[in-house]
């Protein structure tokens, strides 16, 4: 498990990978976003995390998201702080409302910052740090 | 303005006016305290300001007996600095945290002494904010493992406070209209406020057009719309009303508190919830019942300025104005020295200097004594003869002064606030 500060390889913070986060590591690393369904009230989980804090059940699924949503907030950040991000900026941060309900914090992958408003439709894309890490990104739907 | 009068200021329930602030103090504001001949140690500063505020109350150590203080990992723990005063203390607990704290504090430290725990308490926070643990971002603070809510973000860029708060200041602009430059008059404001106060590190007057036109840092954030770092360490002192009596100053009583009072989710503020709402929308329901006012009652606030939007937003929050109307509320004119109702008038931390929050209450307490230490001329008992002339290096005082608001800010999702009255 990586606790360490900035990765010396990729020159930017890797997640640390918890095993009760592992099946939406391991799905990441085949492209495909999954999150924790409540067996009892069906609701989709966000944060992962050990209860569904919408009825307190701890019976969940790990489920397939359609990776389509919404931007519902976005920042550009014009400072970076590590140096992967020196000759990256400005970038964005988008938060996407998935379909299926929660909003996931990413980047926004595929377009410029200039262009970047809320309600973009926009799907999931996939970009691999490490061998060990795949990280979700989000990009303008259909696009490249 | 003068307390309404159907309200049952004695309700033991709330302990409305029971315990009072009886001394303030702190160190000067500065940048590179470590960076002179001789380090300056968060215990050196902390000992001077905790010094300082048992002066301002008349105090002797054998009086003291009670601390607190916050920090995050970054600064003394009480018993250094209770030795280094001579003090023998009953109770003292250190927490963790910011710019939430102070109000919390204070609730805290009513709590021990009606609880019989000990009988005066200090508060202090010191902090090398600008030579050490730097809160932008930078230093020490970036170095720091990840953990947390900082799992699913640091990967992605996401880490300094600007780039954590930012999203409710954007989301804001989109549901209600708000502008940068409505926003940015918070920064003016402030900035005239410290223009007036011979401790703000920033004593420059500036424009909505200088905040506007300055560096973007994270879109829509802009760097005057930041706040400073600053090294310093402040103090205050909390007893009960009756003791108060016998003491230096004018009592400042305090009428109701919340402590670090949160939204739904706070580790994930932006995947629950309207972005563009904070705490106060919560907290409010504490705080105006428990103090027995209504925002229409209040003089002065302070509102937790890390940046000009956390102002705006619990501005609005704890209702000062409709939901949605912040951006209206702090440009147009109310907040001002002269205006209706002024926000932090020492110019608070985008100006004075930097202090998790505990600057702002300091300053409540020396205008509801009707002692700003500004400029005007100090007359032969000793107390200022302030003109209110509002112009560069003038007064700071607010006119007639009786009730204070004070606002903290932890993050979007946790606040404290504060009632305090001239007694
Ligand atoms: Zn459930």
């Amino acid at each position: 498990m990586n606790t360490s500060i900035i990765d010396e390889t990729t020159g930017r913070y890797l997640p640390i990978q918890y095993p009760e986060e592992m099946p939406f590591w391991k799905a990441a690393q085949q492209r495909r976003l999954v999150l924790q369904r409540c067996d009892d009230c069906r609701k989709v989980l966000y944060p992962i995390g050990p209860t569904c804090p919408h009825c307190g059940s701890n019976k969940f699924t790990w489920s397939e998201m359609s990776g389509r949503g919404v931007v519902h907030n976005f920042v550009v950040y014009h400072k970076p702080w590590v140096p992967y991000y020196r000759d990256r900026v400005p970038y964005a941060l988008v938060q996407v409302q998935i379909e299926e309900g929660p909003r996931l914090t990413t980047n926004l992958h595929g377009v410029s910052v200039s262009d970047v408003r809320i309600g973009m439709e926009v799907e999931a894309t996939w970009e691999e740090l490490t061998p060990g890490v795949t990280l979700l990104q989000f990009k303008p739907r259909g696009g490249k | 303005m003068p307390m309404p009068d159907n309200v049952d200021a004695t309700t033991p329930k709330f302990l409305r006016d029971k315990y009072a602030i009886v001394g303030v103090g702190e160190t000067d504001y500065t940048r590179g305290s470590t960076q002179t001949t001789r380090a300056k140690s968060t215990r050196a500063m902390a000992t001077h300001a905790v010094k300082a505020a048992m002066a301002d109350a008349g105090l002797k150590a054998s009086d003291i007996d009670g601390m607190l203080s916050y920090q995050s990992n970054d600064s003394v723990f009480s018993p250094f600095v209770a030795g280094d005063l001579g003090i023998r203390l009953n109770f003292y607990m250190d927490v963790f945290g910011g710019g939430s704290s102070t109000e919390a504090l204070i609730g805290i430290a009513i709590g021990v002494i009606e609880a019989g725990m000990c009988k005066t308490v200090v508060i202090f926070r010191s902090m090398n904010g600008f030579s050490q643990v730097r809160i932008g971002g930078t230093g020490a603070r970036a170095a720091a493992p990840v953990s947390g809510d900082m799992l699913h973000s640091r990967s992605y860029g996401w880490q300094s406070a600007g780039q954590m708060f930012a999203p409710s200041f954007m989301r804001h602009m989109y549901d209600y209209g708000t502008t940068a430059e409505q926003v940015a008059a918070v920064r003016v404001a402030h900035s005239h406020h410290a223009s007036n106060n011979p401790k703000a590190l920033y004593k420059k007057r500036v424009t909505v057009e200088d905040v506007v036109t300055s560096r973007m840092i994270c879109k829509p954030l802009h760097l005057l719309d930041c706040c400073v770092e600053t090294d310093n360490a402040n103090a205050i002192i909390v007893t009960s009303a009756e003791r108060a009596r016998d003491l230096q100053h004018h009592p400042v009583l305090i009428r109701g508190v919340v402590g670090r009072c949160c939204k739904p989710r706070v580790d994930m503020h932006y995947q629950t919830g309207p972005i563009s709402t904070v705490a106060g929308h919560y907290a409010k329901e504490i705080l105006w019942p428990n103090a027995g006012v209504g925002p229409e009652d209040v003089d002065l606030t302070g509102s937790y300025d890390a940046f000009t939007f956390t102002t705006m937003l619990q501005l609005e929050d704890y209702g000062f104005c409709k939901k949605g109307e912040g951006g209206a509320y702090v440009s147009d004119g109310t907040i001002k020295l002269g205006g209706k109702r002024p926000n932090n008038t020492s110019g608070g931390h985008l100006c004075e200097g930097y202090t998790h929050g505990i600057a702002m209450v300091i300053e409540n307490v020396r205008q509801l004594r009707h002692d700003a230490d500004d400029s005007c001329p100090i007359g032969p008992d000793g107390k200022r003869r302030h003109t209110y002339d509002y112009r560069e290096g003038g007064c700071r005082q607010v006119k007639d002064a009786e009730v204070s608001a004070n606002m903290g800010w932890a993050m979007p999702g946790t606040g404290s606030a504060l009632v305090m009255r001239r007694g």
